[in-house]
């Protein structure tokens, strides 16, 4: 697990973006529990982070796609594919999180293949 | 959005074997496109009798029609049409339909045979669709004679790596209605890729919501942000002919709607490490990305067993993306092809079959892949890559709007000027007979 904040840095109802191991993460507190997911919108890559955070959705700055943040699951197009999250916990005073360098997203490119 | 830049460009226009001088834009007005078009069950079935029904369509990829023997079924609105390599190694195009009761007489998607037996009452057909024999024939009192009763046969002809037919038994040889296309594509003998994807896919949209869709890059960036570090959306040279068209789009390029251009990101990386060329190797800017990854493989792609000699310095780089009227769209790189061919549906408006097939070149004596197996699957229940997904998204959306009263019809900028040459294409093909509700 990588301490990426202290616990008291951030509020309820509030996210942040942090980097651990190279990959862009949004951090976020909703009824008390804290949250990880891939800081990166599953359409087309904006941080979510920059966008809107209402109870337990996320929405993208751009597009307006919405992500639960416990699942990161689609709420709304459009996107149509989840949002990766990581396991968090709470360490002395830090939230942790367990993210791995294989999570950094490939490079974006033109073709599918 | 401001633009920043201009793009170079560093073709030599005497010297290009695919012409890449600019072709002068004709006057299409500037009128709303009636989005009833888009919706309306009458405009589709005129579409199917005054246009599908006369052009040429490309039905099959050549190499699923290698061996005699070799079928391909393919549909297109409410027809299905069988592709056939006989045994004097000809290409032939039939109605999928037994003459007999009206069942059709192929099925699956491919295979290889050596006659067509209907499976109701097994009447046979050969590979060009001959009736060759009908059981206890003597029970027709008005006879079944077996020259009377073959299947209609449809012109069929080859271009390039694709076997094409046309439900118009007075069309246009294949040359004519293709124009200038094989003078400007040849030189990528796409005859040497190998196919490596083949999908289709169901849209919730017509089918020229999705050709529309294709044929602009004004929408690169609210729908594709993420391609503006190494894509060019602004200063994209639009050619119009007799009816296809075409836009070169500068790839390896910073979108000139950065400001920055000199920024080198994942996606410009990512496009240089596709090409063969180091992004760490790479000393210069986002400026010069493109001429260096030219200048890289005019020097080194013989060593690389990629032969691009018939190809001009800009098409190392860029995307020469082509619409062949009707339905079929190109991106078309010097090391690979993706091809869209978009199908209208059998009866809805709001529905049809997107295909999407990819080719790669691959280094000499490399040896091709199995044939990838064809799938079909509704939106969103695979991934077809992030940018195709990214343009999926907007679609059934587009096609609520065009269903919606508050909706005034296409408005339509320069930079979409292909779509407008596409609708007076097909213009031209609905109204050699005209009729009234049309306009």
């Amino acid at each position: 697990m990588i301490p990426v904040l202290p616990i008291a840095a951030l509020g309820d109802g509030e996210m942040t973006r942090v980097s651990a191991n190279g990959v862009d993460v949004m951090v976020c507190q909703v009824a008390g529990q804290f949250y990880a997911l891939a800081d990166r919108c599953s359409h087309a890559r904006q941080a979510l982070s920059n966008g809107k955070l209402s109870g337990f959705e996320v929405r993208c700055p751009l597009h307006g796609a919405r992500f639960d943040v416990r699942t990161g699951a689609c709420k709304s197009p459009p996107a149509t594919f989840p949002v990766k999250t990581f396991p968090v916990t709470l360490e002395g005073g830090k939230v942790c999180i367990a993210v791995s360098a294989d999570d950094k997203p490939p490079p974006p490119r033109f073709g599918p293949i | 959005m401001t633009v920043y830049r201009k793009i170079e460009r560093f073709a030599d226009p005497q010297a290009s074997k695919t012409p890449c001088e600019k072709a002068p834009d004709p006057d299409l007005g500037h009128d709303i496109i009636p989005k009833e078009r888009y919706t309306s069950k009458d405009f589709m079935q005129t579409e199917w009798d005054r246009m599908w029904t006369k052009v040429w369509l490309m039905g099959a990829w050549i190499g699923d029609l290698k061996h005699p023997g070799d079928y391909v079924v393919t549909k297109i609105g409410k027809e299905s049409i069988v592709l056939t390599k006989d045994e004097h190694g000809k290409y032939n195009a039939f109605y999928n339909v037994c003459s007999h009761r009206g069942n059709q007489v192929a099925y699956g998607a491919s295979g290889n045979t050596d006659r067509f037996r209907c499976a109701y009452h097994l009447w046979e057909y050969n590979l060009r669709g001959e009736l060759v024999n009908v059981p206890d024939a003597e029970t027709f009192p008005q006879g079944a004679p077996c020259d009377k009763l073959s299947i209609v046969k449809l012109p069929c002809d080859v271009w390039g790596a694709w076997v094409w037919f046309s439900m118009n038994p007075d069309v246009e040889p294949l040359s004519d209605f293709l124009g200038m296309i094989p003078e400007h594509l040849d030189p990528y003998h796409m005859d040497r890729m190998a196919l490596i994807n083949d999908v289709t896919v169901e849209w919730e949209c017509n089918w020229k919501t999705s050709v529309d869709a294709f044929n602009e890059t004004y929408h690169v960036a609210g729908t594709h942000p993420q391609l503006m570090g190494f894509i060019e959306d602004y200063d994209v040279q639009i050619d119009t002919y007799e009816r296809h068209n075409r836009y070169l789009i500068p790839f390896g390029a910073v979108s000139t709607h950065i400001e920055d251009g000199t920024i080198i990101d994942d996606g410009m990386r990512g496009f240089m490490q596709m090409h063969g060329f180091d992004p760490e190797s790479y000393k210069g800017d986002g400026l010069g990305a493109r001429r260096a990854v030219q200048k890289h493989l005019r020097e080194n792609a013989r060593k690389m067993g990629l032969d691009y000699s018939d190809l001009n310095d800009d098409q190392l780089t860029d995307d020469y993306h082509y619409l062949i009227f009707p339905n079929l769209t190109w991106n078309i790189h010097c090391n690979s092809a993706m091809l869209f061919r978009q199908r209208p549906h059998e009866s809805d408006p709001n529905k049809m079959y997107y295909d999407l097939q990819n080719y790669m070149l691959l280094p000499e004596g490399t040896p091709h892949p199995e044939r990838p197996q064809h799938r079909q699957f509704k939106h969103g229940e695979e991934s077809i890559g992030e940018v195709l997904d990214q343009d999926a998204s907007n679609l059934a959306m587009v096609q609520a709007g065009m269903n919606s009263s508050g909706f005034r019809g296409l408005w339509i900028s320069s930079q979409e000027l292909r779509i407008r040459h596409f609708h007076k294409t097909l213009d031209d093909y609905l109204h050699r007979n005209p009729i009234k509700w049309l306009k």
